[in-house]
Formats: C-alpha cells, sequence, structure tokens
C-alpha cells in the first residue's frame, strides 16, 4: 500500500507542477504571447477540437449503425476492417495527405495533367486538413464503442421499438442513440482528447496550436515558465473536457439488456442503398487507411528499389523498441503493484490512489514533459549537493535529458493503460482464491507467484504491449525530454516530415504502422473466443 | 476441552452501521461438527472468516488449540496462512491452472516430494478421486469439483476445517449424496469442523450441534433435537421450523389457550405466555359442531398441510399423513399434543 501511494504520488507530481505555474509571475514571452498569439492558439485549439468532436461523431456512430443494422456486400470485412486508422498515429497519415496532395505529389500532378496549369487545389494546410486527418483517424475510438453499445441493446431495442409503431428512423434516433449516449460521448471524448494531445500533425501542417506553441517556446526560445503556463492552459481544457464528459454521460445508468442483439441479424440493403453504404465505408477506409500506406509503400518501394535505405534504420529500430521495451516492463511493473495493492485493501483510499495515478492518460504528452522537468531538475540538484557532501564534488546533472526523464514521462502518461489492463485481469480471479491459498499456509508473495501471475499471465502480456505500442508512437514527451542524440522511430518521422523530406520518412512510418497492427490484432484475437475460464 | 473458542467477538464492517456480529461466544470440541444455521444477512459467513483470519474482530479473543490467533483488545492478528484452519470455499475456489493434484498438493509446499505425492493420494483416496489425478478442475462435474477442495482442504491435516455454505452449488439429488460423503470423510478423519448453511436439513443431518444466528446474535447453540423441540427464542422456533405461536394465560390448571390447557411449569399465576405449536402436534376429528374450520390445504407428498381457522380468527397449521384426506370448508374439531411444552412471554 505504501509503494502504491508512493508511485500514485510520483506520477502525479507533474500535474502539480503543471497546476502550480502561475506562482511564478508571467515573464517577457508570456506578455509578448499574451499580446500576439494567445488568443488565435486558443480559438485554434478549440476549433480543432470541436470539429472533431463533431466530425468523429458523425462518422463513427454513422459507421457502426451501418455495420450493425444492416447487411451489405463487404459488412463482415468493413466491421474490423474500419478500426485500421487506429494503429497509424495521426502524424504519418497527415504527412502521407501531404505528400500526396503536394503540389507535386501525384494528386496534384494527375489533375493539372488532365485540367492544365491554372488549377487551384484548396491548401491542406489548415485547420480544414487538420480537422480532415484528425478526424479519419480518430474516428474508430466513436466506432468501437458505438458498435458494441449498438450490439449489446441495438437491434432488440429497434424491434421493439418498432413493434410499439415506431418508423426505423425514429426508432434509431429516439431510442437507440440516447440509450448509446454515454458510449458516444466517451468515444467523442478520447477522439477531442487525442486531438488536444496532437503535436505530430498540428506541427507538420503549420497549423498553430496549445501544444505546438508549448513545444516552441520552450525550444525555440527556451522560456520554461512561459512554456510550463501554457501546458498549465492545456491542461485546463483537458480537465474541463474530463468534467464535460462526465456531465454528458448524465446520471442516468443504462443497465445491460438481458436480450443480447447478437441473435438478431440487421436489415438487408439491396440495390443503390447497398451499393452506397458499401461505397461510405470503402470511401472512410480508403481514405483513412489505404491511400496514405499505400502511398508509404510506394515511397517505401521508390526507396529500396533505388537502394537508399537510410543506414541509421537498424539503430533506430533498436534504440525505439529497447526504450519503449524498457517503458512496458516498468509501467507493467508499476501497474501489477497498484492493481495488487487496491485488491490487497479494497478501500475508498486505495481506489482514489488508482485513480489519482491513472489522471496522465487525459494528459497531453506536452503538458507530462513540461511537468517532468521540473522534478527531475529539483531531484539533480539534491543529487548534486549529495555528492558534494560524500565525494566531495558536485556531479554533472544525471537525470536531466536522461532515458530516465523519459521513462519517467512514460510512466505517467501510460501508468493507466498498464493499470487498467492488469487491474482487468486480475479483477477476474475471485477473491476465494487468494483466501484458499491462505488458508492453506502460503503468505500473500507466494500467492502472487503461485496463483495470480500464472492466471493473469495473458493479461500482463496484453499490457505490456498496450504500452509498449503507445511509447513507440509517443511523440511530444519524447521530443520535448529526449537525451541529446536520442532518436525514436517517431522523432526521425516528424524531423524529416517537417522538412517535407515525405519519401524517406516513410520507413520508419510504415515501422510505426506495422507494430501499431499487434495489439489490435491482440484485442480481435481476445475478444474473439473466450479464454478457458476457471470453470 | 474445546479445540476452538469465541469469547465476546464482535465484528462491524462499516462505522454507524449494525454490527455483523457482536457478543458472540462459542467454543467446538475435538472431533465435534457444529454447523451455523441461520438467515443471509445474519453473520454467519463472517462468524466463519473471523476464525479463518480473513476479518478481523473489533472485539472478544478468537483461540485454536491452546493459542490465541485474534485478540482485539491486545492487538493479537494471527495471519490465516498461521492459523492451520482448513476451508472448504461455497464456490470451491479450485486453481484453474493446475490439475486435481496440484490443486491438493498447493498446500503442502513444506513437504518433501515423496512425501507430499503420499500425501495427495492419501486425501484423494479418501474422498475417491484418485483415478482423475491429472485433470483440469473445469473437467469435472460439480460433485468431483466439491470433493476436491475438501481433500485439499485436508491435505494439510489442519486442526479445524470451516465449510461455507458447502453444498448450495449442487443440485438437490447430488446435494443429498455429497452430505454423507463429507460427513463420512470427517467422521473417518476425526475432524473438527465448522459449517455454514441455511438449511436446517442439512444443518440437523450432520451436526453434532446447532448454532442459531440472528441479526449477529447466537441466539441458541445445542444438539438438533433441542433446538428443535425446545428453542430458545421465538426466532429460533420459527426457523428450524414452521411454528405457529397461540395466546395463553397461567391459571391454577395451567396455561389456558383457545385450543385446549397445557401443563405449567415455570410461569407465576396470571400471566400472559405464548404458546408455540408445532404442525405435527396438531391433529384434528371431522366434527359437525366443531369450533375449527378447515381453511386451506396443500399437498406436500408425503404429507399434507391443513390450515386451520380457529374461532379466534388465528391460523394453526396441522401437518397430515397424505392417506388421510379432508376438504377445505370442513368443521373440525382440533387436538394438541405437544411432548414439549414450549411457552414465550407475551410481549
Amino acid at each position: 500500500m505504501l509503494a502504491a501511494s508512493a508511485i500514485a504520488l510520483a506520477v502525479a507530481v507533474p500535474l502539480l507542477v503543471v497546476g502550480a505555474a502561475w506562482r511564478h509571475p508571467a515573464g517577457d514571452v508570456w506578455r509578448h504571447l499574451w499580446d500576439t498569439q494567445l488568443a488565435g492558439l486558443l480559438v485554434n485549439t478549440l476549433g480543432l477540437a470541436a470539429a472533431v468532436g463533431v466530425g468523429t461523431l458523425v462518422v463513427g456512430t454513422g459507421l457502426a449503425w451501418l455495420v450493425v443494422a444492416y447487411r451489405f456486400p463487404g459488412r463482415r470485412v468493413f466491421e474490423w476492417a474500419l478500426v485500421l486508422p487506429l494503429a497509424v498515429p495521426a502524424y504519418v497519415i497527415g504527412f502521407a495527405f501531404l505528400g500526396m496532395f503536394d503540389f507535386s505529389g501525384p494528386v496534384q500532378s494527375a489533375l493539372r495533367r488532365a485540367l492544365g496549369d491554372g488549377l487551384r487545389v484548396p491548401d491542406l494546410r489548415s485547420g480544414w486538413g487538420v480537422a480532415l486527418v484528425m478526424t479519419l483517424v480518430f474516428y474508430p475510438y466513436v466506432y468501437l464503442l458505438a458498435r458494441s453499445a449498438f450490439r449489446e441493446h441495438g437491434l432488440a431495442t429497434l424491434e421493439t421499438a418498432r413493434s410499439l409503431g415506431h418508423s426505423r428512423r425514429r426508432a434509431f434516433f429516439e431510442i437507440v442513440l440516447p440509450m448509446a449516449r454515454p458510449s458516444l460521448v466517451a468515444g467523442v471524448s478520447l477522439a477531442v482528447m487525442e486531438a488536444l494531445a496532437d503535436f505530430g500533425t498540428v506541427s507538420t501542417f503549420g497549423y498553430r496550436t496549445l501544444t505546438e506553441a508549448i513545444y516552441r517556446v520552450w525550444n525555440g526560445m527556451f522560456d520554461r515558465v512561459a512554456a510550463t503556463q501554457l501546458a498549465s492552459l492545456l491542461l485546463l481544457l483537458a480537465l474541463a473536457l474530463l468534467v464535460l464528459e462526465r456531465a454528458l454521460r448524465g446520471r442516468r445508468r443504462f443497465t445491460q439488456s438481458q436480450r443480447r442483439g447478437g441473435g438478431v441479424e440487421g436489415a438487408r440493403l439491396r440495390g443503390w442503398r447497398a451499393r452506397v453504404a458499401t461505397g461510405a465505408c470503402l470511401a472512410v477506409l480508403g481514405l483513412a487507411f489505404v491511400l496514405p500506406v499505400g502511398q508509404l509503400l510506394l515511397w517505401a518501394g521508390e526507396l529500396v528499389g533505388g537502394a537508399r535505405v537510410p543506414r541509421n534504420l537498424p539503430g533506430l529500430l533498436g534504440s525505439t523498441f529497447v526504450l519503449a521495451g524498457a517503458a512496458a516492463l516498468s509501467i507493467c511493473a508499476l501497474g501489477l503493484i497498484l492493481a495488487y495493492a487496491v485488491r490487497l485493501h479494497p478501500s475508498p483510499g486505495a481506489r482514489f490512489v488508482a485513480q489519482l495515478s491513472s489522471m496522465g492518460y487525459a494528459l497531453p504528452g506536452a503538458v507530462i514533459a513540461v511537468g517532468v522537468l521540473a522534478p527531475i531538475a529539483w531531484l539533480d540538484g539534491v543529487l548534486h549537493d549529495v555528492a558534494k557532501l560524500v565525494l566531495g564534488r558536485p556531479l554533472d546533472l544525471l537525470l536531466t535529458g536522461s532515458a530516465g526523464a523519459v521513462l519517467f514521462a512514460y510512466a505517467v502518461r501510460f501508468l493507466a493503460v498498464g493499470y487498467q489492463t492488469i487491474d482487468a485481469g486480475l479483477a477476474r480471479i475471485p477473491p476465494s482464491f487468494d483466501e484458499a491459498a491462505r488458508s492453506l499456509g502460503v503468505r500473500l508473495g507466494s500467492t502472487l507467484r503461485r496463483v495470480h501471475l500464472p492466471l493473469m499471465r495473458g493479461g500482463l502480456l496484453t499490457a505490456a504491449i498496450m504500452v509498449w505500442v503507445e511509447t513507440m508512437k509517443e511523440l511530444p514527451a519524447t521530443l520535448l525530454l529526449r537525451p541529446l542524440g536520442l532518436k525514436t522511430l517517431a522523432i526521425e518521422v516528424w524531423e524529416l516530415t517537417s522538412e517535407s523530406r515525405w519519401a524517406e520518412a516513410a520507413l520508419p512510418a510504415i515501422a510505426i504502422v506495422l507494430v501499431g497492427l499487434f495489439p489490435l490484432m491482440l484485442t480481435t484475437h481476445l475478444t474473439a473466443g473466450p479464454p478457458h475460464g476457471p470453470r | 476441552m474445546s479445540l476452538v473458542s469465541l469469547t465476546d467477538v464482535g465484528k462491524r464492517y462499516r462505522r454507524r452501521q449494525a454490527p455483523a456480529v457482536s457478543g458472540l461466544s462459542f467454543s467446538v470440541g475435538h472431533g465435534e461438527i457444529l454447523a451455523l444455521l441461520g438467515p443471509s444477512g445474519c453473520g454467519k459467513t463472517t462468524t466463519l472468516r473471523l476464525i479463518a483470519g480473513f476479518e478481523t474482530p473489533d472485539e472478544g479473543t478468537i483461540t485454536i488449540g491452546d493459542r490465541v490467533v485474534a485478540d482485539a483488545t491486545r492487538d493479537v492478528l494471527v495471519p490465516p496462512e498461521a492459523r492451520g484452519v482448513g476451508v472448504v470455499f461455497q464456490d470451491y475456489a479450485l486453481f484453474p491452472h493446475l490439475t486435481v493434484e496440484e490443486n491438493v498438493a498447493f498446500g503442502l509446499h513444506r513437504l518433501a516430494r515423496p512425501a507430499r505425492q503420499g500425501r495427495v493420494r492419501e486425501v484423494l483416496r479418501l474422498v475417491d478421486l484418485e483415478a482423475l489425478l491429472r485433470r483440469y478442475p473445469h473437467e469435472l462435474s460439480g460433485g468431483q469439483q466439491q470433493r476436491v477442495a475438501l481433500a485439499r482442504a485436508l491435505a494439510p491435516s489442519p486442526a479445524l476445517l470451516l465449510l461455507d455454505e458447502p453444498f448450495s452449488n449442487l443440485d438437490a439429488d447430488l446435494r443429498n449424496q455429497m452430505r454423507e460423503e463429507v460427513e463420512h470423510v470427517l467422521r473417518s478423519t476425526g475432524t473438527t469442523a465448522i459449517f455454514v448453511t441455511h438449511d436446517q436439513e442439512e444443518a440437523f443431518t450432520i451436526a453434532d450441534r446447532v448454532g442459531v444466528l440472528a441479526a449477529g446474535r447466537l441466539e441458541q447453540i445445542a444438539a438438533p433435537e433441542v433446538v428443535y423441540h425446545q428453542p430458545a427464542t421465538t426466532f429460533v422456533a420459527g426457523f428450524v421450523g414452521a411454528a405457529d405461536f397461540l395466546p395463553g394465560e397461567v391459571t391454577a390448571a395451567g396455561i389456558v389457550t383457545e385450543v385446549g390447557v397445557f401443563p405449567n411449569a415455570e410461569w407465576p399465576l396470571g400471566q400472559k405466555v405464548d404458546v408455540m405449536i408445532r404442525p405435527d402436534d396438531v391433529t384434528f376429528v371431522v366434527c359437525a359442531d366443531g369450533a375449527a374450520t378447515i381453511l386451506k390445504r396443500s399437498f406436500r407428498g408425503s404429507e399434507t398441510l391443513y390450515g386451520l381457522a380457529l374461532p379466534s380468527g388465528r391460523l394453526l397449521f396441522s401437518s397430515q399423513p397424505s392417506a388421510a384426506e379432508f376438504t377445505a370448508g370442513q368443521r373440525v374439531r382440533v387436538d394438541v399434543h405437544a411432548l414439549h411444552v414450549v411457552t414465550f412471554s407475551a410481549s
């Protein structure tokens, strides 16, 4: 329990640091920002969040209803394939789009050939462009949650409503949709959260938002106070979103109907309706996954064909895998300690501690990076003094700019992923197992080793893979905190794309996509069939 | 010399809430089987968990053998793994990742391998499961799982065995069979056992003594026959079998009620009392000028239960062999022959 509290506290520190940003008087940089950019930044950030929220709601809900309630050609494939964009980080799809629609890119070239030179294509490097890309990447959050809500009670409810004389359309809007509201709200807020946290896409598109400003102020102007203050604004937005989500979910609790929709088949669509349904799924999947990934493969093919494979690729893969692996191991260990502490002492206090340490997942990586640096620097100061006292000579900065700082930030951001997966695995083990073991004369530690760990092996592995993949895709915190010279796949992609070197960025980007497909396969595999249960 | 004893044990899960158990005192002798009987929420499972060490008492002491395992005043608390108490759980709690053999060997980690294997075989022979050594729990039937759970709990030779609603997961046929088997195993190994149940029949058939709990308090602890025929409280009277209570007044002739006069042993003259009458004590004969009327009849198989309306409007139940048949509406004369007259002061 003590260990769990220590973990939670350490993880909550960055949050407090950012929250306390206003103790410092605003500096020159801040005043300059305030005068010139802040209003614009806020409008851009909020506008983007709103556009992505509406976009993902419409696309995700629409597609989910389509695949659950209707039958049309390709539905079975679309049902799982529509989740695929989740495997690709937004900044990867973003730069693939930019490359495709560039002046010299395939789309504009083809249009010019067909229609002549005077053609004007709307610029993708705009708020609408960013919102479009993010909608395409983040709609699966809404899609997944809406789909399971619809599956749970959608069709059965629809039948009930229609037996009471409602039309299909009326039943959907007045009954099915309101019943799915908690799921829809949860999905949309995940999508908006991601949009707020995104750094890679907005910076490649040159669209100015808070995350991008934090990076500029930090790395360009070296004003950490102003960066922290910007981060606190972003933190405020993220917290407001959390509050909004709770409020919108409402006090209503929807009990799961005993009558599963599983047995009920959707209505078969025919003729032009079927073609529209297939076309809509195809269009979204094509834009969000097939085209950008295809473009990446083309670029990669050019590189490989021309024997221009970047020489640093193996090293890049190695350092990324090792860093993410270290994060996965340490975060799963922390998550296990937390989850086990809550199991042993299921008090409200322990639950609170667990909640506290899961907060980081709602925070943008840029905010966490800013919040991590101050305590790390303080710790360095302490070590410095201790070393002077003990060794008689001062030490160099040990932690600042070390992989340790990056790992700390990862722990803050992704502990929730590890903890929740492990906790879910642990929760499936009945408490009577613990008691049985102890009544047989086995101590706590041995019980963990002999009963819990073997039973939750699958859950632990899943947690490790999820964290591994998430950290591998992470960009802003890594970028802000990394030691000099440390490069990950994500950073390489970002650096190359910020110089419009699209083709060169393709190989590391493909590596990220391949890795990202991993957890998707894992979750579909895990949800496909029940593992052999306790009884 | 008793093996387990509880003295004034109390446990409260949440402040400002009624205690789960309070003022609990009883002891169990070597080789004795005690049943804790009561409705759900009466504190019987809490009592078991306190003895096993899964819960900490707020008051009182618990002694197992000659060792105090929990003393609320002196902060003594022996952890469950050091109490030498075996537990059979309601859901059996068999470890799904271990075979029958490994499950039974789980608590034998202090034995060397050959000794362990020998002991595993020995207890599996006891419950007649030697053939299923290599099976996994999910490959066993409910009754087999129950026997593995029993074997696992018995393997380390615990001084005391606790069983929490051990038969509630079995269907009726199997339940009777398992009751006999479990009792046989406990008796043949001389194991001291406490088991929790809400089924009075189960308690009566297996236990040497039955403790009846209500709202966290021990109402009575005695041999099954005593609990049934001489219940200490109206709650016990009603819980361990059907009972009606008729008001009566103590006179020089005895306790006068509307169905007759009962002998009085303890009450002063003029005292108002309730007389407990069980359906098997009540007989009746059809009689045109009888004071009572048959109100309803419910067929129970081996017996038929008749509800009789007395002149006062009170209902009295009578159980009759199925062979005799009466119909509702018939007037009858009621006769009560109670072996033990049980009376409670009327409140």
